[in-house]
């Protein structure tokens, strides 16, 4: 029983999480009775109001109930499973779950009713809280809650099951930022942890030794492993050295280049910061080349690999958030969560995955499975149509936080910890000094767009996998390029109205299509009208010229670059090839 | 005179007499059941939690037992002159319309107040917004103006959404002008005199409960009937027709449509036809329904 120790640390963790909540719950409502809002601070669940913490705590105490059968029946065999329960017992779950999935849906509607910033903390956390409850049902009749006997009929649940664990967890961590204090985003990260561990055992079905995730570090264990189990139904097995397609539709030309140098010290970079040729301008973008020296992610745990990307996201099962849609100014944009998996088979490089068997579509498992864990629909349930596929970007996402084991994989570059100028032209956009830099992922396949735009920041952007025209437009020439203004109650004056592939000649206009509703959660988001039709019909020739006078840079960025954009430089992004660059924002 | 309600429970705020003994966790109810019976009786209130309803002998509860309730009640915030939206806004009509501080503590901060609106008769409340009736037939809303669809008007710099602004499609309309609104969620309805039924809004990331929902007010079909009466829930919908029929259409997660669909898209009649009862109104709460009966006098 290798991972024993593991199961049973989970389970602990989830009883906890139970008991902590009933306990907080009850502390909450016995101290409205008194009038007593002392112990009511910021982050708590207070704000919810008493009916929704008494359904809360209700849950709580009936899972924490239902643990410590579980526990009983543990020590007794024969183990319990769904089809022996009796039916009261099993009402009694279901029902939980359900109640569990109002409260979170109660929670979730207030996530749209508020502008997010606004969004009482009260709710993220009521959200993660239920959802925390929930996962601890679902795990119970998972296969990663008690001993099973290894008989192959199992492995389909399994499959099932680890889809709604895991997707529980990452709708709170990308919906409600897994709020709260006690538990939060340091309890979903410790149970993903665990869960790995288990998983991973369950599925080598060996014994696991010191941590698993390490294991990308010693290739020729690897391949051993391969060798091994090469022709077993081993779902984990990895083609070592199958790298995303490096192929490049559309290659802009370069028309301006923007100055190239090979890495600078700190020092030297402040110093190019410090003393601009214009001093009205302050410091112009500036590509440093092999900039990134011995990151993980460009040598030993290779983001060029699918395999090595599946092997960090429990076979892509991980949900991310991804915008589908040329660029987020079509009509018809949208977010939506799907697997990694389905982001990677579906929208990057179908052929990288030929290969590999990864576990790139829960949905297609069959409906046993899901029966069996109470899921609901796969958020990626939506017929595939054989329509032309949209493009897809995993954009401007908090990726690193959802999972920190990429986020080992790159270092933060020494050039974020100078002390840059302020904004050329506008000390109202300056921000408040940021404690550290704020990281996002930029990973899609050729062809993504993000349009002409500035920041609030300075942002060093690298680029890890293939390769990424950026055109750069000086915050001298705000004037020149058609800010949007506050458009169905979004402020986009951050945003151009120039469509620089359309203008160019490189893209087509975008369609106007029609809108398709998405109910679930996380589905589309507020959406933003297009304004291609009226750039069209109001854009003559001469207007065009006029656009294409105002003087940029520009530059094709390679594997291992990165690219200084200072603050208030307008910046346009196409994706070349399979792309994945993280950008550093600092001030 | 009877009620009987359907849909979400969890706080029992569909039981008016203990239905079964209290340690167990209360269920939904799919089916449309009898809850209350009364000389008199009009649903006074019905939200997510609580239900209060107006008998021979006073206000009756169900469902969640907060203190808020009675002070509420006191306060008139529980009249129809008064609305909670689900981004927190408290308003309250008293010639003036008073937007409240977010949370019930209504003290602590002034409002905001809007006057021009005359006669106020109703005031509703959809997630993000308002929507206020008077009583010669003028309908204004205001709200977020990220959910435009609902307000069911254009915004501009000198009508912008934040502001009460008249819903201008709902003037001089065939059937006479309207005697009565509701809304929750995304979705706005109103009524007319001469029995027809209008709707708007919609949310950008959902299916609207009717397919035919915009961001202008348009009839809507219950199967070519004459509506007498109506409400709307988050995401579901119910009507009384003439003829004495209860549709209903939307979403049926918690059994609020009284049927064993999943959900419909289409108008689905109730199968509710009690034996010497007649069906003199309706009431959906967020994710509840509620229909109201008396008895029939054999004339």
């Amino acid at each position: 029983m290798p991972t024993l120790s593991q199961k049973t640390q989970l389970l602990k963790h989830c009883t906890e999480a139970a008991s902590t909540i009933y306990a907080e719950c009850t502390e909450l409502l016995s101290a409205k009775g008194q009038h007593d809002q002392v112990t009511v601070t910021r982050t708590s669940l207070v704000g919810c109001g008493p009916a929704l913490i008494d359904l809360l705590s209700r849950q709580a105490n009936i899972v924490q109930i239902i643990y410590q059968n579980n526990l009983r029946a543990i020590t007794t065999p024969p183990v319990i499973t769904t089809g022996d329960e009796n039916p009261s017992s099993q009402q009694k779950y279901d029902l939980a779950l359900k109640r569990l999935e109002d409260i979170a849906s109660v929670a979730y509607s207030k996530f749209y009713a508020y502008v997010f910033k606004d969004l009482p903390v009260c709710w993220r956390q009521l959200y993660t809280d239920a959802r925390i409850l929930n996962f601890c049902l679902i795990l119970l009749k998972s296969p990663y809650a008690v001993q099973h006997k290894a008989d192959g009929g199992s492995s389909n649940d399994a499959h099932g099951c680890l889809d709604e664990l895991v997707k529980t967890l990452d709708l709170t961590l990308v919906l409600a930022g897994a709020a709260g204090e006690r538990r939060g985003r340091r309890w979903i990260d410790k149970t993903l942890e665990l869960l790995h561990i288990i998983w991973l055992a369950e599925s080598e079905g060996q014994s696991i030794d010191g941590d698993s995730a390490a294991d990308y570090d010693r290739p020729a264990k690897r391949a051993k492993l391969v060798e091994i189990h090469g022709i077993s139904n081993m779902h984990s097995v990895h083609i070592a050295g199958a790298t995303f397609s490096t192929n490049e539709p559309f290659t802009p030309p370069v028309m301006h280049p923007v100055r190239k140098t090979e890495a600078l010290s700190i020092e030297e970079f402040q110093t190019y910061m410090d003393r601009p040729h214009d001093p009205k301008l302050g410091p112009k973008p500036l590509i440093l080349h092999n900039a990134l020296g011995e990151w993980p992610a460009l040598s030993t745990h290779p983001w060029s690999q699918p395999s090595y990307l599946l092997s960090q996201t429990f076979d892509g099962r991980r949900l991310v958030p991804v915008e589908i849609g040329r660029s987020y100014v079509d009509e018809g944009w949208g977010q939506k969560l799907i697997t990694f998996g389905e982001f990677l088979r579906k929208y990057i490089d179908p052929t990288s995955l030929a290969g590999t068997r990864g576990h790139t579509n829960p949905g297609s498992n069959g409906n046993d499975d899901k029966r069996r864990c109470e899921s609901k629909s796969s958020p990626e349930n939506s017929k595939d149509t054989p329509t032309p596929k949209p493009t897809a970007y995993l954009a401007q996402h908090q990726l690193f936080t959802q999972l920190p084991s990429l986020r080992n994989d790159i270092l933060i570059p020494d050039y974020c910890y100078t002390s840059p100028p302020p904004h050329p032209t506008d000390a109202r956009i300056d921000q408040p000094e940021l404690d550290e830099p704020l990281l996002n992922a930029w990973f899609g396949p050729p062809g993504t767009i993000s349009p002409l735009h500035n920041d609030p920041y300075h942002n060093i952007l690298t680029q890890i996998v293939g390769r990424k025209y950026v055109r750069l437009y000086s915050p001298l020439e705000t004037a020149r390029l058609a800010a949007r203004g506050k458009e169905n109650g979004v402020e986009m004056g951050n945003t151009s109205m120039l469509d620089i592939g359309v203008l160019e000649g490189w893209d087509e206009a975008p369609a106007t299509g029609s809108s398709e509703y998405d109910d679930e959660e996380g589905g589309t988001e507020a959406r933003v009208d297009n304004d291609e039709d009226l750039i069209k019909a109001t854009m003559n020739e001469k207007d065009i010229d006029a656009f294409k006078a105002v003087p940029f840079v520009d530059c094709i960025l390679e594997s291992g670059d990165a690219l200084y954009i200072p603050i208030g430089w307008w910046h346009y992004v196409r994706g070349l090839s399979v792309s994945f660059s993280v950008s550093f924002w600092w001030n | 005179m009877h009620l009987y309600a359907a849909g979400f429970n969890a706080w029992k705020q569909l039981e008016f007499s203990p239905l079964e003994d209290s340690t167990e966790e209360p269920d939904d109810i799919a089916a449309f059941q009898k809850v209350l019976s009364d000389k008199l009786i009009e649903v006074q209130y019905a939200d997510l939690t609580c239900t209060i309803v107006n008998t021979s002998t006073g206000l009756q509860y169900a469902g969640f037992d907060g203190e808020g309730i009675e002070c509420r009640l006191k306060e008139g915030l529980l009249s129809s002159t008064a609305a909670i939206a689900g981004n927190g806004q408290a308003y309250d009509g008293h010639g003036v319309i008073t937007q409240c501080a977010p949370q019930l503590t209504s003290t602590e901060e002034e409002g905001k107040a809007f006057s021009g609106m005359h006669d106020i008769i109703q005031l509703v409340a959809y997630e993000t917004g308002f929507v206020a009736l008077s009583r010669d037939g003028k309908v204004w809303t205001w709200g977020d103006e990220r959910y435009s669809a609902t307000l069911g008007r254009e915004t501009t710099i000198s009508s912008p959404a934040e502001s009460p602004g008249l819903v201008e499609d709902l003037e001089d309309l065939p059937s006479g002008k309207i005697k009565k609104i509701a809304a929750a969620g995304y979705t706005v309805i109103a009524l007319t005199e001469g029995h027809d039924l209008y709707a708007w809004g919609g949310h950008p990331a959902r299916q609207p409960i009717l397919h035919m929902l915009s961001g202008n007010p348009s009839p809507v079909d219950v199967e070519e009937n004459d509506i007498l009466d109506c409400s709307v829930g988050e995401m579901h919908m119910l009507v009384l027709t003439t003829r004495g029929d209860v549709y209903t259409i939307g979403e049926n997660s918690n059994g609020q449509l009284g049927l064993l669909s999943q959900k419909t898209v289409e108008w689905v009649k109730v199968p509710l036809s009690p034996r010497g009862e007649a069906i003199v109104g309706v009431r959906a709460g967020q994710r509840s329904s509620f229909i109201v009966t008396k008895n029939a006098h054999p004339t």
